[in-house]
């Protein structure tokens, strides 16, 4: 690929970068900085990219997430930092019930992405990038899991933690919004006003 | 016959109702899982609400998620300029997750223990208690074990330090996923990751390569009670060997004085270590590791 060609392509994939590495560590000053720490790693390795059907947006946000593991751990060589990454406890599997089977139509959306953006803030950074890749920027789980270095179930297992952990956070809204939900059992179903 | 499993609440069966619910949401159907889907919609009627609910779910994550929409004009700038004079060179620092054992130098620690267990090795096979261990630990399997125990002694060290090391190793940080994980690479389903009851908490696993045939990965925690080292525990696919009994806990001394415990279970074998014997005897009732005892 001729270096013009890489530098195009890669300059159209800055502002989901910026965006991924917002979710990751919350900072605009350090998202920036990891931004562009991530593209000097990607310009000085450009030899080494290879378009295996994904273009290079797989490849920089590999690089991003690499970058952002590195500096955490050249930041806090203790132990102890840890403990200072917004962590929720995942480790509870749920029965996998079906989502609800709420009429869409009726849904006050804007009410909900309150919850869900307050309700992100507190998932953990690898489990938002994935939530990230996987929701704005469309990749699919096999390309997630090359980001994220882990196999394809890992990433479905998380997405469905994530996915559980906001349906959980959504839980009281039909009762506080006053619509029905359908297809549940009785005692699910909140009261029609 | 229905492709369905409308019995199954497992988050981790693909053909469940919820997971074909998911995939049909995310584009990801599976040809078996887009059967089961048609199979579901017979069965029931609110099956494309709740597909509808999941894509809505996902477009309100989309929207919490993507701002910023756009990178700020000062950072563009920069990147720009990056393009403009940084040169593009063959020899990069390695970032990828890759990391191999045998490439990084021993150390002291590491061939200190590795010395101590030839030699006790080589001292119990020639004495008396050797020729009792007779068929069931042979000297292969023997010289075996103190491979596997000096590559986990080192790697438990260098893992301790929770350095960059670690950073590339273990990529699963909870203990959900790496119950997946085992399942996924090695076959089987560990006795327990969670070692909260005895004082431990799970901290990461990763790929590793312990001598022997067969996958293998490491699990290490962190004491819950700070002043305690940490722990290690390695599981291995089980190749059916034939000098491990069943039944039976082996203890391969070190030199950093605790040994490391080895047992096989429901086709997987274990390797714990910790340099605190205490935590090593709390990890192992919680594990369910044979109480039957054999030095080698």
């Amino acid at each position: 690929m001729e270096r013009s060609d890489f530098e195009r392509l890669a300059l159209e994939q800055l502002d989901a970068l910026h965006r991924a590495a917002f979710q990751l560590c919350k900072n605009h000053a350090t998202a920036a900085d990891l931004v562009q720490d991530t593209y000097l790693r990607a310009i000085r390795s450009a030899h080494q990219f290879e378009d295996r059907g994904g273009g290079i947006r797989p490849w920089l946000f590999t690089i991003l997430h690499n970058v952002f593991y590195s500096r955490l751990q050249k930041e806090s060589r203790d132990p102890i930092f840890l403990e200072n990454i917004s962590m929720v406890d995942t480790s509870t599997s749920a029965p996998d019930d079906p989502p609800p089977a709420w009429s869409v139509d009726t849904i006050d959306w804007d009410h909900i992405d309150t919850r869900i953006t307050e309700s992100l803030d507190t998932i953990d950074p690898d489990t938002r990038l994935a939530l990230l890749l996987w929701g704005v920027e469309g990749l699919k789980y096999r390309e997630i899991a090359e980001v994220l270095g882990v196999p394809v179930g890992t990433v479905m297992s998380r997405l469905y933690r994530a996915r559980q952990q906001l349906a959980t956070q959504l839980a009281d809204l039909p009762a506080e919004l006053g619509f029905r939900i359908r297809g549940r059992t009785q005692d699910h179903e909140s009261p029609e006003t | 016959m229905s492709h369905l499993k409308p019995e199954s609440n497992n988050p981790f069966d693909p053909l469940s109702p919820a997971a074909v619910v998911r995939a049909a949401a995310d584009d990801e159907l599976t040809a078996d899982q887009q059967r089961a889907l048609e199979a579901l919609r017979t069965q029931d009627p609110t099956i494309d609400d709740r597909i509808a609910f999941e894509v809505a779910l996902k477009q309100s994550v989309r929207r919490a998620m993507v701002a910023p929409a756009s990178a700020p004009a000062s950072l563009r700038a920069t990147i720009e300029g990056l393009f403009g004079t940084e040169p593009a060179v063959v020899d990069v620092p390695a970032f990828t997750r890759s990391h191999s054992f045998w490439a990084r130098r021993p150390t002291w620690v590491a061939l200190a223990a590795s010395i101590a267990l030839l030699a006790t090795v080589a001292v119990v096979m020639r004495s008396p208690l050797g020729s009792q261990l007779g068929p069931t630990v042979g000297a292969p399997f023997a010289a075996q074990l103190v491979d596997a125990s000096n590559f986990i002694v080192s790697e438990h060290n260098h893992c301790s330090a929770f350095d960059a090391y670690f950073e590339h190793k273990f990529t699963v940080r909870n203990d959900a996923d790496a119950s997946d994980e085992v399942v996924e690479l090695l076959g089987n389903p560990p006795t327990r990751i969670k070692l909260d009851q005895a004082g431990y908490q799970f901290v990461g696993l990763g790929k590793c390569t312990v001598p022997g045939p067969g996958e293998s990965v490491h699990m290490i925690y962190r004491p819950i009670n700070k002043t305690r080292p940490t722990l290690s525990l390695f599981v291995q696919q089980d190749d059916a060997r034939p000098d491990i009994e069943q039944g039976v806990r082996y203890r391969l001394s070190t030199q950093v004085g605790a040994p490391v415990l080895i047992w096989r279970k429901q086709g997987l074998i274990y390797y714990l270590f910790s340099p605190d014997t205490t935590a090593e005897s709390d990890a192992c009732d919680l594990l369910e590791a044979p109480a039957v005892e054999q030095d080698i």
